[in-house]
């Protein structure tokens, strides 16, 4: 780890940390206000319990409720549920970014908002893309990031390990001295890695900085291929769709793969009831 | 873990501030009601161990109840994590030397380092305060959301999925963003280091 950047980044400004924190808490107020909506919504409901107390109670357990899954979790299959708006009052479980979640609270009824729609997942595990299914893709990345984790921790251990028995015998240079049990499950730990980079009492640095950087690029080519299978589905999605959203918008077109709403606010929000959580809401620029 | 800065039941920064002011005790309290998910988040970013992130939290009210008086933090809630990140840090480095740590600080400052490796060698030749005077003025070249990004992921370790998640974003484009703005240091960097 190069110690100069991590000190010049431990070096900033006391204004940018400010400026963090005020952008943090506008995240965290968006996170926070649909569960105050809620609130006050079940309160409102309260006020007419005597006269639609079962009807009421109904319609908020059938669709005020949220629709599975922990909201802005990355799932096990690598598909993200954005952390977005879910808000009972406003949307009835619509899922729409932070930004289209202030133009709908700024919105009357009868106002027409540009939005677009999206998947709320990356693609489903059994999606093909290039003879691959899309948990492929997402298995190889999950295991690229272990083996990511492996290596930088071994330019660490590295430094110790190299010292072989010694380590756990004399102790290193320093002063460092190891058990025998914890040099030997953490040499067993590096496995293959450990006679591949420690040869001769030596750490090959470079040659795993570059192993690490080769790493690094194959995740990030799978990131891309990420972008382009998003895309690839997106575009199957849309054409799907976009019947649903013509019926019930004023303008409704795929665009670039992405279906372009002309919506007012009240017919957004019927969706929510009507939709099942595969819908994800922005706002167009 | 998420991290949640407030509560109904929390006091305001300026009201925990007085209570240090105070010398009351119960400002550690408070503190820890407010800031204590965020503080040990911090740490365990770094540490990647439970044990170590609760003392590094304890560390952490300790200096700022040493702190408070005199010093008057403007904005409570960096000034507490400015601190928790060096106790941290501080912690990170000693227990390196002993033992490797895994932890998310190793790959966001590598991951850093390596959107600049093509020009290792003006960064090697730029001191640190130097480095760190580049890095605050192109921060503040950036948006209010790529600053967040970049200060989330590299002052606070937090994993792009965190990031994505606090920001109600998705990963893939957090990642974009990170890419961005790394390409955009690198370049800066490279024309600053032919000035020094």
């Amino acid at each position: 780890m190069n110690e100069k950047l991590l000190d010049a980044v431990g070096s900033l400004d006391d204004e940018l940390l400010e400026n963090y924190f005020k952008t943090k808490a506008e995240f965290d107020k968006n996170k926070t206000r649909p569960r105050l909506s809620l609130q006050k919504y079940i309160s409102l409901a309260a006020c007419f319990v005597l006269v639609f107390a079962v009807a009421i109670t109904a319609i908020i357990i059938e669709f005020g409720g949220p629709r599975g899954g922990s909201i802005g979790d990355v799932g096990a299959d690598g598909n993200v549920t954005p952390d977005t708006s879910v808000d009972e009052g406003l949307g009835n479980g619509l899922s729409v970014s932070p930004e289209l979640y202030e133009a709908m609270k700024k919105a009357q009824d009868v106002d027409v908002l540009a939005v677009i729609v999206n998947s709320q997942i990356i693609a489903p595990n059994d999606f093909n893309y290039n003879g691959k299914a899309f948990s492929e893709y997402n298995s190889a990345y999950i295991e690229l990031g272990k083996v990511l984790k492996k290596l930088n921790e071994l330019l660490v251990d590295g430094e110790y390990l190299k010292y072989g028995e010694a380590l756990y015998k004399d102790g290193a240079p320093d002063g460092t001295k190891w058990t025998r049990e914890v040099y030997e499950k953490t040499v067993a730990y590096y496995g293959d890695l450990f006679d591949k980079y420690i040869k001769n009492g030596e750490l090959l640095e470079n040659e795993l900085l570059g192993e690490i950087k080769a790493v690094e690029n194959a995740r990030a080519e799978l990131d891309r291929t990420f972008d382009e299978i998003a895309s690839a589905y997106g575009s199957i999605f849309a054409e799907e769709n976009l019947p649903f959203f013509e019926k019930i918008s004023e303008k409704a077109e795929v665009n670039d793969g992405k279906i372009h709403l002309e919506i007012t606010k009240a017919e957004l929000q019927k969706i929510a009831s009507s939709g099942d959580g595969k819908y994800y809401f922005t706002l167009a620029e | 873990m998420q991290i949640a800065m407030e509560t109904c039941a929390s006091l305001s920064d300026d009201e925990i501030i007085e209570l240090y002011f105070q010398r009351s005790e119960s400002a550690i309290d408070e503190t820890d009601k407010k800031y204590g998910e965020l503080v040990f988040r911090i740490a365990y970013n770094i540490l990647n161990d439970k044990s170590d992130s609760e003392e590094c939290q304890n560390d952490t009210y300790l200096d700022v109840w040493k702190a408070i008086p005199p010093t008057r933090p403007r904005v409570f809630g960096a000034f507490i994590a400015k601190i928790a990140r060096r106790i941290s840090i501080d912690l990170y480095r000693h227990k390196a030397r002993k033992r490797s740590v895994p932890s998310e600080l190793v790959s966001s400052i590598d991951e850093l380092e390596f959107c600049l490796t093509d020009e290792k060698n003006v960064l090697e030749s730029i001191e640190v305060k130097e480095l760190a005077r580049a890095l605050n003025t192109f921060l503040k070249t950036l948006s209010q959301k790529q600053q967040y990004i970049f200060i989330s992921r590299f002052y606070f370790s937090y994993s792009v999925e965190q990031i994505a998640r606090e920001m109600g974003s998705t990963p893939s484009s957090v990642y974009k963003a990170l890419e961005k703005i790394k390409r955009a240091l690198g370049e800066y960097l490279k024309k600053e280091g032919v000035d020094v």
